[in-house]
């Protein structure tokens, strides 16, 4: 268990230097890394390793870690494998507001509109998810985010119909497709205190969920609060994925496919698959947010496009294999 | 598997009656305006094995989830009035549905009762030494045989060494070998003090190993009392629609159902 840990800490380390090393600027290394830490920050390559490529890395580790970790919590929670954090309708919520701030222009004329909507969405979401779902149990909740889910994508498609202006439309669609290039560290300070307000919510469900393996009756008779369990899931999801989507867009597949990579390898506990998969999505989105760059470096190629190019087959190769091993 | 001779049931009914137990009063519950439970009082006192029977829709499932503080129900439950922290020391649930939705190690799963009770890992070990499974504590769950996942879901609520243990409908599903002996198990936990109450399809096994019966029946108790008091050709077909020939066996009584009415 602690050697996967520590294999996933140093993938993660080793991807984020990589990530630091690849761009089109083309800095060699040596000078690359010593730029982040040597000098004023006022030369060519010392804002583009600070300014440019360390805050990309850094929003790829938090957004994959968000995740990774939102979706193990939710397959736990709801003990089912083809749970993702998508299901209660967060991150579809998220888009709604960013490109509510997209089409009304907000975006260009205040500096952090966009991710400052993408959260508000996200928050009015599970207000509605917890009011409709309130003291119900856990199917109730999934459909309830099911619903919440196919408004916030329906309302998404009405702005896009609706919209008198076809730049809009352009630029709603490039960033509902997902992406980390020309973030800021201003996107890091916006998003990262939500996220990881979210992570220590989900981090502590743990011993709740490993009860939950034997099902809610039996959880709840070994000490679990349940309600309490699901606000905490929904609390910390909407958080976590709230903020990643408000500052990388919609990225797909991470949350589904990263538990399902790791279970085998922690024995299939709920709890040890928290931070493992926390630890798996920032190697996988890390990675993923590589190949962006150095596969197609001059089209500006989409996360959220190569995350799903890479994560349908994975999941289709991952369902292969569990199958002959049952 | 413990396999030790059934106690003598005069003694243990003795004890109990010195003993505390856990009480439940006015249990109701309705639902959709019809009463699922309506007004059901009991006791269950330490040291005896309380029979739940009665037949399918009376309630059963419904009162023992009821009793353990799962569902909102009025009335008084010593059990639910518990903080639902503190609930895992005072008594273990086995629950009828034997869900394991995730391949955890036999061994992780039974310590997941120990840990809720507070308890150290020896109880852990304690309980899947006395159901068989040290040599099964490294499989995961889900590829053991239905018998063995009962086992194990059964050695997770010893593994909390409450005093009281309150199991649904545990011997649903399992071959009569098995069956035996988890009711010889479940009496001989009576036997060491704890309050054992177990729902229960097969009267005979009920008569056999329990020390006392509580007969449930749309959602109310119809008769309480010792097996050989409850167990009458006319309570079997007011409450159950069977005719059953009903005998004194060495083995103890014996009830076999032979037409439904």
């Amino acid at each position: 268990m602690k050697a996967l840990h520590i294999g996933l800490g140093l993938s993660v380390a080793g991807l984020f230097v990589l990530s630091l090393l690849v761009g089109p600027a083309g800095i060699a290394a040596p000078e690359a890394l010593s730029a982040l830490v040597r000098g004023d920050g006022q030369t060519p390559v010392e804002l583009v390793m600070r300014e440019i490529r360390l805050p990309r890395a850094i929003l790829a580790v938090l957004v994959g870690a968000s995740l990774g970790l939102s979706g193990a919590a939710m397959q736990g929670a709801l003990r089912n494998p083809l749970a993702e954090p998508g299901v209660i309708g967060v991150s579809a919520s998220a888009a709604l507001g960013a490109v509510l701030a997209l089409q009304t222009g907000l975006a260009a004329l205040v500096p952090m509109a966009l991710p400052g909507a993408a959260l508000l969405g996200a928050a009015v979401s599970v207000l509605m998810l917890h009011l409709l779902t309130r003291g119900a149990g856990t199917l109730e909740l999934i459909l309830g985010g099911v619903a919440i889910s196919a408004l916030a994508s329906a309302l998404t498609a009405l702005v896009l119909n609706l919209s008198p202006n076809p730049f809009a439309v352009h630029e709603i669609l490039f960033w509902m497709l997902g992406s980390l290039a020309d973030r800021s560290f201003v996107h890091v300070w916006t998003a990262a205190p939500v996220m990881l307000a979210g992570w220590l919510v989900l981090l502590r469900l743990g011993p709740g969920l490993d009860a939950l393996t034997l099902g809610e009756d039996a959880a709840a008779s070994m000490g679990v609060d349940l309600r309490r369990l699901r606000l905490g899931l929904v609390l910390g999801v909407a958080a976590s994925v709230g903020a990643a989507t408000a500052v990388a867009g919609a990225i797909g597949f991470v949350g589904l496919v990263v538990p399902h990579m790791l279970r085998r390898a922690v024995g299939a506990r709920p709890s040890a698959l928290l931070l493992a998969s926390a630890l798996g999505g920032a190697a996988l989105v890390l990675a993923a947010d590589l190949a962006v760059r150095v596969i197609l470096p001059e089209r500006d190629l989409k996360l959220g496009v190569v995350m799903a190019l890479l994560g349908a087959p994975l999941f289709l190769h991952l369902i292969r294999k569990n199958r002959s091993l049952s | 598997m413990s396999r030790a001779a059934p106690h003598p049931q005069g003694l243990a009914q003795g004890l109990a009656q010195r003993q505390p137990g856990l009480h439940f009063e006015a249990l109701t519950l309705k639902r959709a305006g019809r009463a699922v439970l309506e007004n059901v009082s009991f006791d269950l006192r330490a040291g005896e094995c309380l029979g739940l029977i009665g037949p399918n829709g009376a309630g059963k499932s419904t009162l023992m989830r009821a009793a353990m503080g799962l569902l909102p129900t009025a009335g008084h439950s010593d059990l639910a009035r518990l903080p639902v922290g503190a609930r895992a020391r005072h008594a273990a649930f086995l629950p009828q549905g034997r869900e394991i939705a995730w391949p955890v190690a036999v061994a992780h799963l039974v310590e997941l009762g120990a840990r809720a009770a507070g308890r150290g890992p020896d109880r852990a070990a304690a309980a899947l030494a006395r159901l068989d499974l040290a040599a099964l504590a490294a499989r995961p769950a889900t590829a053991l045989s239905g018998g063995e996942q009962a086992r194990v879901l059964l050695a997770r609520a010893l593994a909390q060494d409450a005093p009281y243990l309150l199991a649904d409908e545990p011997i649903a599903g399992l071959d009569p070998a098995q069956q035996i002996r988890t009711m010889r198990l479940l009496s001989d936990l009576a036997t060491e003090g704890r309050g054992v109450m177990v729902s229960i399809h097969d009267i005979g096994l009920a008569a056999r190993h329990c020390d006392r019966l509580l007969v449930i029946a749309a959602g109310r108790i119809v008769a309480e009392g010792p097996p050989r008091a409850v167990l009458t050709a006319d309570l079997l077909a007011r409450v159950f629609r069977i005719e059953a020939r009903i005998s004194e066996t060495p083995e103890g009584l014996d009830i076999r159902p032979t037409r439904a009415l």
